[in-house]
């Protein structure tokens, strides 16, 4: 045997040994049917001193199994039948899911989770505080999604859309991917909240879900907790509560994006309603679509849908001083419909019809920056665009920024162009 | 002197001692003859009285040609006593110095006799070896110390057939078959071209078999073929009977898993590769050709890759690569995935394989052990098995037990699936040699995944490229033209082959 092949056996070894030997890199073995899957974590803090938090786990269920059909049947788990979640209770998060782990027989992954709704009232809290052992878990993806429950506590929120007929975490990954026609509110990943977190002062846009009741009417918190308020109370001294629910048919429990929460200094400070939310994602020029009415008279009405959004910012400075923010924000639109019976559309209409979509977006973006300016919390990120733009005057203002943007002048231009009338305008020549 | 023991010896290998009373003292003789082939009943002595002496004709029978002796050796012979020709001396009995070329057997061999391959042995081992290798001995009573002998075996021969691992739809269909001289004739008939040399060698002592070794010799690597003549003259074994005979005694490494010559049944392909500089290797009894040095990029390559278009035949051979990534390592990486590394499985499939994997008694380690165990044993079973039998043991095992397997929750859908996927895409290597060198790396992957996840599987990959990038075939690299420094020379006809328009030849054979 050669002095090349000893070596290359002697390190061969020492490598194994190594590995085999040092539990420290060994990954952990277990199989995967001994793995809880989580789908979605609410968090909430504790009613009483005694649990400073709560968790509510939805867990991951095999419907097939529980009604004893084959396990290769196919069908999207969830779907029917009962679904299981739990609501720990816990000193810290990390308290929780070790609680959660002594009364379930399998081990908890947090790989699998899709979405972290956060309560109201959780996020009236330093988040910092809250969130980082969930967050800054290595087993959480990255791209996982974090959504406020406006009006209501996770928990309370999840105990509504688990009754319904939809799988919560597929019905708000549906919601995602048809977003572009609404373009009322977009995801906030864990990446994302993890960067604003650290960052100091920092503001930022939340999206939220509510709660919509089957005459379409959003529900009140404290009107649709009353059930679930009445069973936790009676199981308040239980550390862990686990719930099943049985689907009727009838569920017709619906939710839907409800905007924006804003989040400044890492505190709940408050809400986008809906237009202002679609004219945030406009100023964020975030890829989208949606659409603007325009009325002539009572009863005609064009609507125009608008795309290819393009906001720029330019920023004068008074010396060192932010002085105007300049907002150019262009878009095109389409006709999409005339609701009318009269011919209130002509080709010559056509620049008409332009300022009237500029004029009334330009209306929209000034309540939105009256919202920034009263909540004084910077979430349309025009700091980092001074930061790229203008470098060194961007840190002589950097101390005193959000004072200095409440300060500054806005000045809005918004142009329109009308690209497409199909075949509105041959119909009315005729 | 010729020492008689070692004779002895040699053409008795297995009873070393001689028998008593029998003595050889190395002339061409019957008595010496008779003593060698003692107990040889098939062994046949026809006397032949020729003017005042007796020519003896020796031979093994059902080895030669009747027809050839009686029409090449004995009807001249018998013509020429009973017309009683004058070319003939006086005295031919006379054996001295003074008339050596005017002796009976010398004048057979000059020109009586019409046949082209026979040759005059001066002594006994020599003729004994003629014997052996089914040739006829003419030897005469008074004459001890000469002897012709002709080579006049009986081949049996199959037919020329197509080939039964490399088929081909657009190409030549013509494949070697097991006897040397026809599969060198294949060749020449091809190559017309005084370029191309072949050398001729006898291997085993007991079973000397031809081995021809081929080459170009404008084109091919000196260094090389001086290794494999070398090489292959330093066989010293008393049995040639398998072709791994000749393998395992030529190669680098021989412990290695991963083979270190290539085979082929078509010609074609010999034929193209001698022309690429490399050399062929050719054994009497096999059909098949050894080419070498043997490269890893020449297993993937086909002789179909050069008759289909050159974007399709690219197109397979990528898949080639890919599958052998997959058969490599699929296995061991949804081992390692399921019972290390949940957290890397798409939710979706996390939860179906937990739906599929519910009530199993047993770990997925276990599980794809079992599985691809079960896969080897198919395979081995419908090799072994006549054909037909062999495909119901195919269709039992792969659904019926498959099924049944399922069923009964030994096993898992999900890693029938994977193994299934693992040996189909085995399949597709076209050299069987490599193909089995991968189902050994597969298992160890497998077992290290099992221990250590995908750091295992990492580990077990490193390792195995270490171990490649050190093998050597004739001291070729076993990753040429991968590692070369010559970036043209990297993509002309690996991976991705070109337009043959575009493929150059790098040194023109002489014609």
């Amino acid at each position: 045997m050669t002095k090349r092949k000893l070596i290359y056996i002697f390190f061969t070894c020492i490598l194994l040994g190594f590995i085999v030997l040092n539990s420290k890199i060994m990954p952990v073995k277990k199989e995967l049917t001994d793995v809880e899957l989580v789908k979605v974590i609410g968090m909430d803090l504790g009613t009483d001193e005694k649990y400073r938090v709560e968790e509510t786990i939805l867990r991951v269920s095999y419907q097939n199994q529980s009604t004893g059909s084959s396990p290769s049947t196919s069908g999207s788990p969830g779907s029917s039948g009962s679904t299981k979640y739990f609501i720990v209770k816990g000193q810290t998060f990390d308290d929780t899911i070790r609680t959660f782990q002594t009364y379930v027989n399998k081990s908890m992954s947090g790989s699998h989770i899709k979405y972290f709704l956060l309560g109201e009232e959780y996020c009236k809290k330093d988040m910092t505080i809250n969130i980082d052992f969930n967050a800054r878990d290595y087993e959480v993806r990255l791209n996982l999604g974090i959504y406020l429950t406006k009006g209501m506590a996770a928990k309370d929120f999840i105990a509504k859309v688990v009754n319904t007929d939809y799988d919560l975490d597929e019905k708000i990954n549906s919601m995602e991917k048809n977003n572009e026609g609404k373009n009322v509110s977009y995801k906030l990943t864990v990446i994302d909240l993890i960067g604003y977190l650290s960052k100091k002062n920092s503001s930022f846009l939340m999206p939220t879900l509510r709660i919509i009741s089957p005459k379409g009417d959003t529900s009140d918190s404290k009107d649709s907790n009353s059930e679930n308020k009445k069973s936790n109370s009676e199981k308040e001294n239980n550390i862990i509560q686990s719930t099943v629910v049985e689907k009727s048919e009838n569920s017709e429990t619906f939710f839907d994006f409800d905007g924006y929460a804003v989040i400044k200094d890492k505190v709940l400070t408050g809400y986008l309603n809906r237009q202002e939310s679609i004219t945030s994602n406009i100023l964020k020029n975030r890829k989208g679509s949606t659409n603007i009415d325009i009325y002539e008279g009572e009863d005609n009405v064009l609507s125009f849908g608008m795309i290819g959004f393009n906001t720029k910012y330019k920023f004068k400075f008074d010396g060192d001083n932010l002085n105007e923010v300049i907002i150019n924000t262009s878009f095109e639109s389409n006709v999409d419909e005339a609701a009318t019976k009269e011919n209130i559309f002509k080709i010559d209409k056509l620049k008409y019809y332009e300022d009237k979509q500029a004029e009334k977006v330009k209306l929209q973006i000034e309540d939105v920056i009256e919202k920034m300016v009263e909540y004084k919390a910077d979430f349309l990120d025009i700091e980092e665009k001074v930061m790229m733009s203008h470098p060194y005057k961007y840190k002589k203002i950097k101390d005193k920024w959000v004072e200095s943007l409440v300060n500054a002048k806005f000045i809005v231009n918004v142009k329109c162009n009308i690209r497409r009338t199909f075949d509105i305008i041959t119909l009315q020549d005729k | 002197m010729l020492d008689k023991w070692r004779l002895y010896k040699k053409i008795n290998p297995n009873n070393p001692n001689p028998p008593k009373n029998k003595s050889l003292n190395g002339e061409i003789s019957i008595e010496n003859i008779k003593i060698i082939f003692e107990n040889s009943d098939d062994i046949q002595y026809r006397e032949i009285h020729f003017s005042n002496e007796t020519l003896i004709l020796i031979y093994f029978q059902n080895t030669i040609d009747i027809e050839l002796v009686d029409n090449n050796i004995l009807r001249p012979i018998m013509q020429i006593e009973s017309t009683n020709c004058s070319c003939l001396p006086k005295d031919l009995t006379e054996s001295n110095e003074n008339n050596r070329n005017s002796d009976i057997l010398s004048i057979l061999e000059r020109g009586i006799i019409p046949h082209t391959s026979n040759n005059i042995r001066n002594n006994l081992n020599d003729v004994i070896t003629d014997i052996l290798d089914c040739c006829a001995c003419l030897i005469s009573t008074k004459i001890k110390d000469r002897a012709i002998t002709f080579d006049i075996k009986k081949i049996e021969k199959r037919n020329l057939t197509e080939p039964t691992n490399e088929n081909i739809i657009k190409g030549s269909k013509e494949a070697f078959i097991e006897n040397i001289k026809i599969n060198t004739s294949l060749i020449r008939n091809r190559i017309k071209s005084a370029d191309l040399k072949i050398k001729e060698f006898k291997v085993g002592n007991v079973t000397p078999t031809s081995i021809s070794v081929l080459y170009m010799e404008s084109i091919v690597d000196k260094i090389v073929l001086d290794k494999v003549l070398s090489r292959i003259k330093n066989i010293n074994i008393d049995k040639m009977l398998t072709i791994a005979d000749v393998e395992e005694n030529i190669v680098c490494k021989k412990y290695s898993v991963f083979p270190q010559l290539i085979y082929t049944e078509k010609s074609e392909k010999l034929i193209s590769n001698l022309l690429e500089g490399k050399i062929g290797i050719l054994i009497d009894g096999f059909p098949v050709a050894y080419i070498l040095p043997a490269v890893l990029n020449m297993f993937f390559q086909t002789p179909e890759d050069y008759s289909v278009n050159y974007f399709i035949s690219s197109a397979l051979r990528v898949l080639r690569y890919f599958c052998t990534v997959i058969t490599i390592i699929l296995p061991s990486f949804f081992l390692a995935i399921s019972t290390f590394h949940q957290e890397m499985i798409p939710t979706k499939l996390a939860i179906s394989i937990i739906k599929s994997k519910q009530g199993e008694p047993f770990p997925v380690l276990l599980e794809v052990m079992f599985m691809l165990l079960s896969f080897e044993i198919l395979i081995e079973a419908s090799a072994r098995l006549p054909k037909t039998i062999g495909q119901t043991i195919s269709i039992v095992g792969g659904l019926i037990i498959g099924d049944a397997a399922v069923n009964a929750n030994f096993v898992s859908p999900s890693v029938v699936v994977i193994v299934a996927i693992t040996g189909i895409a085995g399949f597709l290597m076209p050299n069987q040699d490599f193909a089995n060198a991968l189902r050994v790396c597969r298992f160890s992957l497998v077992i290290l995944s099992g221990i250590a996840g995908l750091y295992g599987v990492s580990i077990g990959i490193i390792l195995m490229f270490y171990y490649l990038s050190t093998m050597e075939s004739f001291g070729v690299p076993y990753f040429t033209p991968f590692t070369s420094n010559d970036y043209k020379n990297i993509n002309v006809d690996t991976i991705f082959r070109k337009p043959m328009t575009d493929m150059k030849a790098k040194t023109k054979v002489k014609r």
